[in-house]
């Protein structure tokens, strides 16, 4: 379901524009004829079960590793080794190394070099908001150190094109609500591009403005996130009435407990729907995101588990 | 964030408000919180913050002020009683009576319990 | 340019890494080396007998000291300072760029500490005991310009031959770094074997071309070793 337009490639100025995406690593095909667009500064969520190739999508767009065909375009332009447009970016990894002989303080000192847009105050207030220890070494932080390190360069840093690598591991939920709070309030004043990959859905989704779901490789949703919340609802009742009441409908999940059945069922509800629920005793109720998700991703979950520990 | 139902996040944010307004937590010509403050308050996207307000806007309950801000306008919280009002038969007597009836509950029922109440 | 000076001040992140252990080495080698002449004065008196003092200048100690901590430097350069630049938002080209001028800066601080102790060393006649750590034949027996191209040279290929290693294993993985490793291994018996068969030309070079001919022979690995780490660089990955 891609319910987003696609434009010519060759009127596209801004924005990220991918199409025919393949990635492999050897024989793996990680990323497989993957075409998305993505417009200027809005809030991107990435979603998907490990291994559908979240990071190495963003990696291909950040020229971290090289795509093997196919045409990546940001603000119009191929990133590939072509500095201006690099410098656009933002890309911390989950797994990021730093030079274990520098302090965080280090790290953050010469951040402004990199980036013009650098916020030194914004920097100050988030050091200080997650307690970040400035001499320590970054070898020797945390995880929850480490996120919160990436957080404040990702936010202080301003670039127009900031990917964000599930970066509340290791944060506490106090910390999360910082970061979410402290994103939200920069972008409502700066606005700009940000991707962020997250299995925290339903807790991240009212951050974001669309959601991108990737499966094995490929793009299996791109909607608008209210969008994508109405794509699924969940039908419960006795086991007979449900399958009546689910026939000929698309279910994309389903849970029994004894005599109870419950459907996850992709579409809308309408007064249709309503009618008949109420005349078969079907509950409904909204499929969250993280179930719709869940869903979409649970045929496969295997091969996507067996992907993660290649 | 304290909105989970199945609507659009914007939809309960511009209702939440409505309410505020009805309630005169924000009284007429007072401003609103702008669409950075609602961001980080509710920790949601800028842009359906915006959507909410914008919907306010359209509905005559505020309006904007250039380069300032967003304000009740004058007789809102009026005019959203009047359309209450009206809307009320159809969204609470009707359920209120449907459900009575599934319960076996008469409509002359229902009036008693409800006159029986000393509010 | 700009873009490459980036990279450079990330290379400086840590100055007392970059800069202050190749001085303080120097200045280790300087200490050892004295208190080595102290021990032998117990046995010889101070100033040490002129026999001991031209002895000491065939002392090899700073050409053992730098290479093994240059090296370290270069791949950690190249690895990890490669995936900082990168996330963010750095061109391969202007990060290896702005790291190439980073180990020149640490080379050329080496060299000026390297003829800044062998100045003092020719003032205090050999530290006031009568012991070489600098004006050492190996280093051009006290002249200046030699001293520095020779420990300039050095601390550039081992900057470099270290870039090479460490973009090697971010290009093509470990096992290439290893066949790498060996390859270079056996290259260098290969001269060694070479110089010692063709021994009679060798000694025809360095009495025609006097330690120029060595420093003519480091700048050529030096290019060599930039080549092959800016190529490797290029395909480097995360």
């Amino acid at each position: 379901m891609t319910t987003l337009a696609t434009p010519d490639l060759a009127t596209v100025t801004s924005g990220i524009s991918i199409r025919h995406l393949d990635k492999s690593y050897g024989n793996l095909l990680v990323l497989d004829n993957l075409n998305l667009d993505l417009a200027p500064d809005r809030v991107y969520g990435l979603l998907g079960p490990n291994g559908a190739g979240k990071t190495t999508l963003m990696s291909v767009i950040c020229n971290h590793t090289f795509r093997s065909a196919g045409t990546v375009l940001l603000d119009g332009d191929d990133p590939a080794e072509n500095a201006p447009v690099l410098a656009r970016t933002c890309f911390i990894r989950e797994d990021q190394a730093y030079n274990d002989v520098f302090s965080v303080g280090a790290i953050l000192g010469i951040m402004p070099g990199f980036y013009p847009s650098w916020d030194e105050d914004l920097c100050r207030r988030l050091v200080g908001r997650f307690r970040l220890p400035l001499r320590r070494s970054a070898r020797k932080l945390s995880r929850g150190q480490k996120s919160a390190l990436a957080i404040v360069i990702s936010l202080a840093s301003r670039a127009p094109y900031t990917f964000l690598d599930e970066p509340y591991l290791g944060l506490d939920p106090t910390a999360r609500e910082i970061f979410y709070e402290e994103l939200m309030a920069d972008i409502a004043e700066h606005p700009r591009t940000i991707v962020m990959s997250t299995h925290l859905i339903d807790e991240a989704a009212d951050l974001m403005e669309e959601v991108v779901v990737l499966h094995q490789g490929t793009v299996v949703l791109h909607a608008d996130v209210d969008e994508a919340r109405s794509s699924a609802f969940v039908a419960r009742g006795r086991v007979d009435d449900v399958r009546a009441f689910a026939a000929g409908r698309e279910i994309v999940a389903e849970h029994a407990l004894g005599q109870i059945l419950s459907v996850t069922i992709r579409g809308s509800v309408g007064p249709e729907e309503e009618d008949l629920a109420a005349s078969r005793h079907v509950s409904l109720e909204p499929a969250s995101l993280q179930d719709l998700i869940a869903a979409l991703g649970i045929h496969d979950l295997t091969t996507a588990l067996t992907q993660e520990n290649r | 964030m304290a909105f989970a139902s199945d609507r659009p996040i914007f939809l309960e944010l511009a209702d939440a408000i409505a309410a505020d307004v009805l309630a005169g937590l924000y009284p007429e010509e007072s401003q609103v919180p702008s669409t950075t403050e609602l961001a980080v308050h509710y920790r949601i996207n800028p842009a359906t913050a915006g959507k909410a307000l914008n919907r306010l806007v359209d509905a005559g309950v505020i309006y904007k002020k250039r380069g300032v801000g967003m304000f009740v306008a004058t007789g809102a919280p009026e005019a959203m009683r009047r359309q209450r009002r009206a809307e009320f038969h159809a969204e609470f007597v009707v359920p209120l009576l449907s459900e009575a009836h599934r319960l076996g509950l008469t409509t002359t029922d229902v009036v008693s319990l409800i006159t029986k109440d000393p509010s | 340019m700009t873009r490459s000076m980036r990279s450079l001040r990330l290379y400086l992140a840590n100055k007392t890494y970059v800069v202050g252990v190749p001085v303080m080495t120097l200045g280790l080698v300087v200490l050892i080396t004295v208190l080595i002449g102290l021990v032998m004065g117990i046995a010889m008196g101070l100033p040490l007998p002129p026999g001991a003092e031209q002895a000491s200048r065939t002392n090899i100690g700073p050409l053992t000291a730098l290479p093994g901590f240059l090296i370290g430097v270069g791949v950690l350069a190249m690895n990890r300072n490669f995936a900082m630049a990168l996330a963010f938002g750095s061109a391969r080209r202007d990060f290896w760029c702005g790291s190439a001028l980073g180990f020149t800066a640490t080379s050329l601080v080496t060299a000026v500490t390297a003829v800044a102790l062998l100045a003092v060393e020719k003032a205090t006649h050999g530290w006031f005991v009568g012991i070489h750590a600098l004006d050492l034949v190996v280093l051009g027996s006290g002249d200046y310009v030699k001293t520095f191209a020779m420990i300039l040279m050095l601390s550039l290929l081992s900057l470099f031959l270290g870039a090479m290693f460490g973009t090697v294993y971010r290009a093509f993985g470990a096992v290439s770094t290893v066949v790498t490793g060996i390859v270079l291994a056996v290259a260098i018996v290969g001269l060694v074997a070479v110089g010692v068969w063709q021994r009679a030309h060798l000694v025809a070079l360095l009495a025609d071309w006097d330690l120029w001919a060595i420093v003519a022979a480091l700048a050529a690995l030096v290019a060599a070793a930039a080549a092959s780490s800016y190529s490797a660089n290029r395909l480097a990955t995360l």
